[in-house]
């Protein structure tokens, strides 16, 4: 059976490219075309179709504010934002919003298929140009100590080298070398990167990151 | 000094010229009176001594002739009700009756007090004689005259008396002049000098007093307020009104009126001068949010579109030759490059996720800041702080320049920034670098634009249109730390 997808997106190049794309395969059913926020929750509710593609900018309500909202009805479709934004925040704003893929217009007709299909089976998919120039690397990256792994978790979360360093019982210059020998492993500079090569590695989980500041109980 | 003390100077140089012509007058009006009172007391010594001598003669109408060509024009006046209503009235009358007598009184007195004869009105010798005489002393004044004074209804007169001996030891010649008749009316009394010295006195006291609450104390309260005043925030506080204001000299009431309209005009300026600055931030802003905006929506969305059609196009057609499908590949790559060109553009006139909040945007910025100067950036922003997008997009200019400025002429390669919330209330942002630091002369937006450090002043201008706080520390060797308070 094929999987149903509404698409919500405001412009109209995009979104009849990507329409097209998607009536052509097989395995796919597009079940809703709409063009700003509102219609796509009320195309979301009435069609419960398995896939939400939305745009993150629409007018109206933003694609993030509908995935929220998905999330909060409890509805079973699943979304994948569809961006022109390659930043960040938008992973992290979408994340928290319940979104379980994070495709870029540019690059969405070549990794869709594979981004429906991992989060179809519960997965999480992030564009692998997301990261500007992680495009070039889609090799794995070289394994993570775990208190690499440890160190860039807690990075993440917000925490300052001072903070992480107390936290964990280390020195700041400790904190910095493991930092350093993250970023080198994943071939990026900086914590923003090196977040997304590790969520797209699986090598942290949605889960872990969205999880409140756990490391708090062991102080 | 001297200024604090003005109204005691001002209070001595009135008074003392005051005081001196009072006791100037005092001293000429007690030594006029003393030598009045000595001529007369040698006139009534001569009289009596006179009449004494006709007294020994012995020839009683030589006596009656005498007395009958004395009077005290005065002293009758008085008893026959006339009043000197005018100096020349009175005058002229006097002078009629001065021409016919001679002043004064005289009377033959018997050692017990009898008068057995007498001038005109000259009983009263009698009484004058019998007090001399039961009083040992204390009356009788220099030469044996006697000064003193007895009231006639409600007028005291003044009299200057002397007694002499006769060749009879039983009878006494009392001759006397009252004053009146010896001075005229300028017979006027200390008590009256007195009241208009001490009125005088009093007069220049309220009129220093006048002078110290309608001109002195608002000229300082005026000068205080103008040497304490910050002009361009506040206007002159001039207390409430006080019973002088009624008085107060039209001068200073428009010097007033001068300070206030000026410290009006400096807050309208000051207030004028940061809506236009806000103005022309906000319009900036703006056209730059408006360009990203038309680039998101057009260019953007039409080379996003241009590559979905070359992607399908090589994956849906597989009879396209190797050769075709390498140029494809190739047009996607430029048009990939393409968009990634224009969102650099977009992001850098505004940057999207300021839109996401602080926390995000402070992140994101850090984390591009770090690529592109090669630097750490090290940020801890509570994800829970709730600031406007337009603060955010403030404090996220004040970070841009911040860090470029400390690569740029610091040479730093750590960047602290910091955001947390103090007192509940007020958002502190600290931008923190160790680069080579600087010397952070001028304070004021205008001297900072002269010294050519226009970031700064830029940055400062941001923070004062939030209604913020702005602080540079920094020394050479020492890095640099800007704190906004907002």
């Amino acid at each position: 059976m094929p999987v149903t997808i509404v698409i919500a997106d405001d412009h109209p190049l995009t979104r009849s490219g990507l329409a097209e794309w998607i009536r052509k395969n097989e395995n796919f059913t597009l079940t809703g075309e709409v063009d700003d926020g509102s219609s796509a929750w009320d195309a979301v509710r009435e069609l419960r179709p398995d896939i939400a593609l939305l745009d993150i900018q629409m007018p109206g309500e933003s694609g993030i504010s509908v995935a929220q909202k998905i999330k909060d009805n409890g509805l079973p479709t699943r979304v994948i934002m569809l961006t022109s934004f390659n930043a960040q925040p938008y992973v992290m704003a979408s994340l928290r919003a319940g979104a379980s893929g994070f495709v870029l217009k540019t690059t969405a007709v070549r990794e869709l298929e594979v981004a429906i299909k991992q989060v179809m089976s519960g997965g999480f998919y992030l564009d692998s140009r997301v990261a500007g120039t992680l495009s070039d690397r889609q090799m794995t990256p070289e394994p993570l100590s775990s208190r690499e792994r440890e160190v860039l978790l807690v990075t993440t979360k917000g925490f300052s080298i001072k903070e992480i360093a107390s936290m964990l019982c280390i020195t700041e210059r400790t904190v910095q070398a493991h930092l350093t020998s993250v970023y080198a492993k994943f071939g990026c500079r900086g914590k923003s990167e090196a977040l997304l090569v590790a969520l797209r590695h699986g090598i942290i989980t949605i889960d872990e990151l969205l999880e409140g500041t756990s490391l708090d109980g062991d102080n | 000094m001297l200024r604090r003390k003005l109204l005691t100077v001002l209070f001595i140089i009135i008074l003392l010229p005051i005081l001196v012509v009072l006791f100037e007058s005092v001293t000429a009006f007690m030594s006029q009176k003393k030598s009045t009172t000595d001529t007369a007391g040698r006139y009534v010594q001569s009289l009596a001594d006179y009449a004494s001598d006709r007294w020994n003669d012995g020839r009683p109408a030589q006596i009656n002739t005498f007395l009958s060509l004395i009077a005290d024009y005065g002293y009758n006046m008085l008893i026959s009700g006339e009043k000197f209503h005018t100096q020349s009235a009175g005058g002229r009358k006097a002078s009629a009756r001065r021409d016919k007598f001679i002043p004064g009184m005289v009377a033959y007195v018997t050692s017990r007090g009898r008068v057995i004869s007498s001038s005109e009105n000259a009983d009263i010798l009698a009484t004058i004689f019998t007090g001399s005489m039961a009083e040992t002393s204390g009356r009788a004044a220099d030469n044996g005259n006697i000064v003193g004074s007895f009231m006639f209804g409600e007028n005291r007169v003044s009299y200057v008396a002397h007694i002499s001996t006769t060749g009879n030891r039983m009878v006494y010649a009392v001759a006397a002049v009252t004053m009146l008749s010896w001075m005229g009316r300028n017979d006027f009394n200390m008590m009256k000098l007195a009241f208009a010295g001490i009125l005088g006195t009093l007069i220049c006291l309220v009129g220093l007093f006048l002078l110290r609450g309608s001109v002195i104390k608002p000229l300082r309260a005026l000068s205080s307020q103008v040497e304490t005043i910050k002009w361009g925030t506040e206007t002159p506080k001039f207390g409430a009104d006080s019973i002088f204001d009624k008085l107060r000299v039209d001068e200073i009431s428009s010097l007033k009126k001068a300070v206030t309209d000026l410290a009006y005009r400096m807050i309208d300026k000051e207030s004028l001068e940061k809506r236009y600055l806000g103005d022309i931030i906000k319009a900036q802003e703006d056209e730059r949010g408006r360009i990203a905006q038309d680039i998101h929506d057009g260019p953007i969305q039409v080379v996003s579109a241009l590559i979905q059609r070359i992607q399908m196009l090589n994956i849906a057609s597989l009879g396209i030759p190797p050769d075709a499908s390498r140029q494809l590949a190739d047009s996607e790559d430029i048009a990939q490059n393409l968009v990634e060109d224009l969102r650099d553009i977009c992001d850098s006139l505004v940057p999207p996720w300021v839109s996401l909040g602080l926390a995000s945007c402070i992140e994101e910025a850090s984390g591009r800041f770090e690529r592109q100067h090669s630097i750490t950036v090290n940020a801890v922003v509570n994800q829970e702080l709730e600031v406007p997008r337009e603060t955010t997009l403030a404090l996220f200019r004040i970070f841009q320049e911040a860090v470029s400025n400390a690569v740029r002429h610091g040479h730093a390669d750590t960047v602290s920034v910091e955001a947390s919330l103090r007192g509940g209330r007020t958002l502190e942002f600290v931008i923190s670098d160790n680069g080579a630091g600087f010397v952070p002369e001028a304070e004021t937006p205008d001297t900072l634009v002269q010294k050519g450090q226009r970031g700064l002043a830029g940055m400062r201008r941001r923070v004062e249109l939030l209604g913020g706080e702005f602080v540079i520390k920094s020394a050479p060797g020492e890095g640099a730390e800007i704190t906004v308070r907002i």
